[in-house]
């Protein structure tokens, strides 16, 4: 009897275990993790996938916010008493704006379809951790192509000033913010989609640098997983 | 023997499952829903566990309100600070509940935002441990800056007149 219990608690045991790990993965290493034992060309094309999803997420939410703000023009001209063919102008715009979202939407669909089907991992959340931005600055590789490292080179580069420019848009919003609640008359809702398009092309900037990195472990014949973490 | 072993194991196996399944680091658990949105009495029961009442006022189809559920809310390491020193709930900024606001008056949640000169969501406004305001912040906050709200307030930086713009500037 007590055999049975235990086997039974043991059995639970596993399971939860086994769902827990199956938490959809937020990280590019979590990501390769939970993939196993896939290889190299298998896991850098996963990982380009994954990183396009994570850019998609921040267009839908891009895409949402136009939308929204064009909803409001249409609102205010017509509160303001502007003339037809001005309000039928701003309609046609918020139009394209939706247009725009569904399709974003629908791409966004198919990226995570490709990324369950290539990972073998479900992806029904939101991506919601951008990668991190490296400590340190790459270093000297030996193996590789001069083409790549000079690639990784520019990456690095480019992922620098975006991740500057991310900061810079945080104390600018921040300040916007303040002066908005205070009462002035401020742009607010331009600030808050100039936020939005520095944590997207921040995370462009991240994912094509780590893209390369990933590139460079598995030319080398390093691990993907400790390469990608190390940073 | 054998059985007292095979007890030990599973009281040791129960407790992992337990461990497992319980991770407090894996849930919201800053965001609650009061019964009767009483503020004063939510920053006393808030203090009495050593943590900042924080309200949302949000609004149904406002993306920001919808980016700070889906980006920020759950991010781990909003979490990790959040569960551990803040309480929040939302106010519907075109809500009819009546709040009981934090100088005590009773009023619709519409006309508490009104007060609260709440003119685009999300706004949040945090409560010291007395029960005063003392930070409000309008619009999308990334996860860096809702944490440094969240540094500012528990720290109470704010007590020696430093605003939340220079505290962020200096990097704390």
């Amino acid at each position: 009897m007590m055999k049975r219990i235990f086997f039974a608690a043991l059995t639970a045991c596993v399971l939860m275990v086994t769902d827990a790990r199956a938490e959809m993965p937020q990280t590019d290493v979590q990501l390769i993790q939970q993939m196993g034992q896939a290889d190299g060309e298998k896991i850098l094309q996963t990982l380009s996938v994954f990183y396009d999803l994570h850019a998609s997420e921040l267009e839908v939410q891009y895409a949402n916010e136009q939308l929204t703000g064009s909803f409001f023009d249409v609102q205010r001209a017509t509160e303001d008493g502007a003339s037809a063919d001005e309000i039928a102008k701003l309609q046609k715009i918020q139009n394209d704006k939706r247009d725009q979202w569904d399709a974003l939407v629908k791409q966004n669909q198919n990226l995570r379809k490709q990324l369950e089907s290539l990972s073998g991992v479900e992806f029904l959340d939101n991506l919601m951790v951008t990668p991190d931005a490296p400590m340190n600055a790459p270093g000297t590789t030996v193996g590789v192509s001069s083409e790549l490292v000079k690639e990784r080179g520019n990456a690095y580069a480019e992922m620098q000033a975006a991740d500057a420019a991310l900061a810079q848009e945080r104390l600018v919003l921040l300040d916007a913010q303040e002066r908005f609640y205070a009462g002035q008359n401020v742009p607010i809702g331009d600030h808050l989609r100039a936020m939005t398009a520095a944590e997207l092309a921040f995370t462009r900037a991240v994912s094509a640098y780590r893209l390369l990195e990933a590139k460079i472990a598995v030319a080398t014949g390093a691990s993907v997983a400790e390469v990608l973490g190390g940073l | 023997m054998g059985t007292n072993l095979l007890k030990t194991s599973l009281f040791a196996l129960l407790f992992a499952v337990l461990t497992i399944a319980g991770n407090p680091a894996k849930a919201v658990d800053f965001i609650i829903e009061p019964l009767d949105y009483d503020v004063p009495a939510e920053v006393e029961a808030a203090a009495e566990d050593g943590k900042n009442l924080v309200i949302m006022f949000s609004l149904n189809g406002c993306p920001y309100c919808a980016k700070m559920h889906k980006r920020v809310f759950p991010h781990p390491d909003v979490m990790g600070q959040y569960n551990k020193t803040f309480v929040m709930f939302e106010v519907n900024i075109k809500g009819d509940l009546n709040v009981v606001t934090h100088t005590g008056e009773t009023k619709p949640e519409k006309d508490y935002a009104q007060d609260m000169r709440v003119r685009a969501t999300p706004v949040f406004v945090f409560y010291g441990k007395d029960g005063n305001d003392v930070l409000r912040l309008t619009g999308y906050q990334d996860p860096k800056m809702f944490m440094a709200a969240g540094r500012y307030v528990s720290s109470e930086a704010y007590k020696d007149g430093t605003s939340f713009l220079s505290f962020v500037r200096s990097g704390k």
